[in-house]
Order: C-alpha cells, then sequence, then structure tokens
C-alpha cells in the first residue's frame, strides 16, 4: 500500500512538473484553454499551433494526460479513503465516501475530454467536435472532493 | 487429575448421552447447565462434526476465509494497528500510571481494546465499520484481529485473541463472531425446515426460557413475526445456537476464569458481544440515481450478495419475501437473546459486570442495508457509537447489561 501511494504521488508530480514544462515554453496559449475552448476559439488556438512541433506537443501531452488521469484519481481516492477513518460525523463519512464515485466520475469526463481533444488536433480543419461541458463538469468534480476532503481534513486538524 | 475424573466410569458416558441429547434438541435447561461446565475443547469438535455432517479437516476448509478477502482484512488490520502503535508509542499507556487509587475505571483517560470478530469489525473496503469507528475516539487504542468473512469456529480454534491479549492485557475486549457459521458457504440451507411445521422451537426447553423468562420484550418487541418464522427452524439450528452458546461459554470461562477459584490472567478484562439485526434476505441490486450511495449496487454485484440468505432459502423451498424475512428474524433474535443470557450468567458471578451486550435489532430498519449482512456506514457508526458510549460509560446500560443502539443512538 505505501509502495502504490509513492508510486501513485511520484507519478502525479512528474507527469504535473513536464505539463508546466511543455505549456509554459511550448504552448501558446496553454493546453487548459483549449480544453475550455469552444469551435470557434478551438479552431484559432489549433491555427496558432499550426507549426508541426507544437501541434505533436499538445498532441503528446493529451496522451500523457490519460497516465495523469489514473494518478490524480488514485490519489484523490486514497486520500478520501484515508480521510473517512478519521471523520465521524455522518454527513461527512458520507461524502468522502461519495468522493470515490466522483473522482472516478471526474476521471471518465477527463478521458472524454482527451478523446476528443486528439480527435480535433487531426481533423480540425475538416471538422470539429467540442466537449467542453466535460471540461467543466471534470473540473466541478475535481473541485468537489478537493472541498470535501479539505473541510473533514482541517476539521480533524481542529479537533487533534 | 482433570483427565482422571473425566474418565471416571459414567462421567464419560453421561457427557456423550449430554450431546446426544444437544444434538437432537432434546437436552433439558438444566442438562444444557450441566454439559457446559463439563464440555471440553475436544467435545466442542466432535459436536461441530456432527452438526455439520462434515469431517473437521473440511469445515475449517470451508470456514476459511477467502484468499482474496484475507488479504484485504490483513491490509485494513496493518493500517489499524499502525494507529495503535503510533498511540502506545507516544505513551498511551504510561498516562494509566497517573491514576490515583481513588480513581475508579471509568476515570481512566486512555482505554486499550483488543477487537476480535467477523466482517461487522472489519469490512475490509468501502464501508465504516463498527472498529473503524471505535478507532476515531482519540483516547481508545485499538488493536484489531477481525477478519471480513471469518467463522466463530476459526476465531476460537485460531486462539489469536489469546496471544494478543496476553501480549497487550487491554481493558476491553471486542467479541463479534457466528454469522458467518449461519449463513457462510449456503450453511442456512441445512438449519432450515421446508414446509414451516418445525415445532422444535416447543421441544427446547432452553430457547424457550430465553424468550419466555429471559428476553425484555418491552424494550425489545417480540413480533408476530417471531412466531411465524420459528416453524421453518429445525433441530439443527437450535443445535446451532446451544453449540455457540457452549463455545462463547468456553471462550469467557477460559478468559474470566470465575471457578474452582482461579485467578484470571485477564484481571479486570470486561468484554462486549454484539448479536446483529435483523437483515433482510434480497437479490436486488438496488441501482439508483443517489450519488452518495453509488456503493450499494457495487456491493451486491461483486460481493456475494443474495447469496448468503436469498438463495439457500430459496433452495430449502422458502420462496415468499415475508416468510424469509421473518425465518432471519427469529433467528437473529434467539441469537441475541442467547448472548444477553450468557453475559448474564458470568455478571452473576462477578461483583462489576464484566460482559455488556451491544443490541442492536431493529436499529438498522428497511432502507439501511448495504447487502444483505451489512448495515450502510451511518448505521455502523451508530453501532460503533453504542459500543463507545459502552465502553466509555457515557450512558448507563437500556438494562441489565445490554446497550440497546436504537435507545443509545436513535
Amino acid at each position: 500500500m505505501k509502495k502504490f501511494r509513492i508510486i501513485i504521488w511520484a507519478g502525479f508530480l512528474v507527469i504535473m512538473l513536464v505539463f508546466f514544462y511543455c505549456d509554459y515554453f511550448y504552448l501558446k496559449p496553454g493546453i487548459v484553454s483549449f480544453e475550455f475552448a469552444n469551435e470557434m476559439d478551438g479552431k484559432l488556438i489549433l491555427d496558432g499551433w499550426k507549426n508541426d512541433k507544437v501541434l505533436s506537443i499538445a498532441q503528446t501531452m493529451i496522451w500523457l494526460d490519460f497516465a495523469y488521469i489514473f494518478f490524480y484519481v488514485a490519489i484523490m481516492i486514497t486520500l478520501s479513503n484515508r480521510q473517512i477513518r478519521k471523520e465521524p460525523s455522518i454527513g461527512l463519512n458520507a461524502l468522502l465516501r461519495a468522493n470515490f464515485f466522483f473522482a472516478f466520475l471526474a476521471g471518465f469526463f477527463d478521458s472524454i475530454e482527451n478523446i476528443s481533444l486528439l480527435y480535433n488536433i487531426r481533423y480540425w480543419q475538416t471538422s470539429y467536435f467540442s466537449v467542453v461541458w466535460a471540461t467543466w463538469l471534470k473540473f466541478i468534480l475535481i473541485g468537489w472532493t478537493v472541498l470535501i476532503w479539505l473541510i473533514s481534513f482541517i476539521k480533524s486538524i481542529i479537533n487533534r | 487429575m482433570i483427565r482422571s475424573l473425566e474418565n471416571l466410569p459414567g462421567i464419560k458416558e453421561r457427557k456423550q448421552e449430554l450431546i446426544e441429547k444437544l444434538l437432537g434438541n432434546e437436552i433439558l435447561h438444566e442438562e444444557l447447565i450441566e454439559l457446559r461446565d463439563k464440555v471440553n475443547a475436544e467435545d466442542l469438535s466432535d459436536i461441530l462434526q456432527r452438526i455439520y455432517d462434515l469431517n473437521e479437516t473440511y469445515i475449517y476448509k470451508l470456514a476459511a476465509v477467502e484468499t482474496m478477502v484475507e488479504k484485504l482484512n490483513k491490509i485494513k488490520n496493518r493500517q489499524r494497528n499502525q494507529v495503535f502503535f503510533k498511540k502506545i508509542r507516544k505513551g498511551f499507556r504510561k498516562l494509566n500510571d497517573n491514576l490515583s487509587n481513588n480513581d475508579s475505571p471509568g476515570d481512566n483517560p486512555h482505554i486499550t481494546v483488543v477487537a476480535e470478530g467477523d466482517s461487522w469489525f472489519n469490512y475490509p473496503i468501502i464501508l465504516t465499520d463498527i472498529i473503524d469507528r471505535i478507532i476515531m475516539e482519540k483516547d481508545l487504542a485499538v488493536y484489531s484481529i477481525a477478519s471480513g468473512g471469518d467463522w466463530l469456529l476459526n476465531m476460537l480454534t485460531g486462539r489469536q485473541y489469546v496471544e494478543e491479549l496476553s501480549i497487550s492485557h487491554p481493558d476491553w475486549f471486542l467479541i463479534s463472531g457466528g454469522g458467518n457459521d449461519l449463513v457462510g458457504a449456503r450453511r442456512l440451507a441445512t438449519i432450515l425446515q421446508p414446509g414451516g411445521e418445525s415445532v422444535e422451537f416447543e421441544k427446547s426447553e432452553w430457547a424457550q426460557h430465553l424468550i419466555l423468562d429471559f428476553a425484555e420484550k418491552s424494550i425489545i418487541p417480540l413480533k408476530e413475526d417471531f412466531h411465524e418464522g420459528l416453524p421453518f427452524l429445525s433441530k439443527d439450528f437450535y443445535a446451532l445456537l446451544m453449540f455457540f452458546h457452549l463455545q462463547y461459554y468456553f471462550l469467557f470461562k477460559g478468559l474470566l476464569k470465575t471457578e474452582d477459584n482461579c485467578v484470571s490472567k485477564f484481571e479486570g478484562l470486561k468484554i462486549i458481544t454484539q448479536g446483529y439485526d435483523y437483515p433482510l434476505p434480497s437479490s436486488d441490486k438496488k441501482f439508483g440515481i443517489n450519488p452518495v450511495r453509488w456503493y450499494i449496487p457495487f456491493a451486491r454485484t461483486f460481493l456475494g450478495h443474495g447469496g448468503w440468505l436469498k438463495t439457500p432459502l430459496q433452495i430449502r423451498g422458502i420462496n415468499a419475501e415475508r416468510s424469509q424475512q421473518k425465518v432471519l428474524y427469529s433467528m437473529i433474535y434467539l441469537f441475541n437473546e442467547m448472548m444477553i443470557e450468557l453475559g448474564d450468567i458470568f455478571n452473576k458471578r462477578h461483583p462489576e459486570q464484566r460482559i455488556f451486550h451491544i443490541d442492536s435489532r431493529d436499529s438498522v430498519g428497511k432502507g439501511g442495508w448495504t447487502d444483505e449482512l451489512h448495515p450502510t456506514p451511518v448505521h455502523f457508526i451508530k453501532i460503533g457509537q453504542t459500543f463507545i458510549d459502552c465502553i466509555k460509560r457515557r450512558k448507563a446500560p437500556t438494562y441489565g447489561n445490554v446497550y440497546v443502539v436504537k435507545t443509545c443512538n436513535p
């Protein structure tokens, strides 16, 4: 279990660093803007990335994001699972358990988003498939799970 | 000396006669009292083989916890016991030395607990179980050897609790067992009487004593369901219930050493038992749209739901849902009364109460089950809270040595 935790945290941090590096040095605007872009904005961003190297970097980042999904979902589930054991409040205990499902759902929406982004990078000149709704849902779910975890975590520190 | 007494002419034969009567559900209440003081580990093994109609090796194979579940049990116990050792290393027990002689144990701010039991004490994934709730208390240090899916038989023959009690010398010993012996490996089918014409309750003087003389029916009402479920219980159920009685008696006697002026190795040790709530046989997966209850269909699809109660009942031709519920109602009612009576027997021999029972009957309710056997975390937390009330003496028992969950934590 300890080994598993080390692996998921290491994977999460390494990929995050790679993302920051690529975003900062190669992609203008960044990948997050692309995720939130509607069809018109998306095509504009891709037009700006037309240079082959940038497009292939964006593509690689999205492929890497599939691994990132695994790591952040695993982290959210393990953190919530650990926190459940310290949470006697019936309501928060239930919400922390719901976090398992919401984290999984966030990963699912992120996968849908990635598939559509890969499609758009390849075919944007002829067709474009916008899934901004999946991006919004993903971030709302991630925000919710982190918020619930934080409330419970801070509460457990105060009561320590 | 004991061995030679047992070999005296007549004594062995008498014991054998009583065992035969027990297996046939023909033993009188007084004879059961006589037998429980004569019985030894060898006799218990003999009774067991005859109740299950199997040889000992096969029974233990049947009772063994599945490999995957065992791994998950171990992971959860390891994590729990890390918390225990963390507290111990910080001097948790040293603080006990500060108690003055005038302090009662109730004033003791730091309490150590050893927990042995089944999935109500260790549900290895997703759910918050009873012990999970108890561990959250800062002033309790809990060492857990509980295993989801474990049979009482395994716990008592494995005797891991003896080792842990000898090492920890805890203030409290919590035990939860018997559920899997009743329903594990579809054993439930073997103790049912299809057709509902059994009169075994009327034949069992001891079971009648539990209900007529002993049960606090004003607090835990005896619904008509009880009498309607009884005709489906075969003599093997009563033999198994008496076997539980003998097993627990043997265990408590060993721990509390109340006879022959023996001094207990675990002086001052207090014990808490529990007896489950009336489960609802079902094979319904309960798919729904409430995301907070996502784990219910998950547990019901992947973790054995339907196979413990519903299928064995249907194997014996008990198909009507209400009849199935009544059968389980009768079984759990009697099981709880058996446990409460046991505590009462030992408490009468001591100046202070040593055995307590947490009575979960009627506390879970219709919508409160994760699957056929396990309540939702909300109810596990409430039951755990009642254990804490008992350990910390925050509340007085509801009656006698019994804490009723629906009264203490409604």
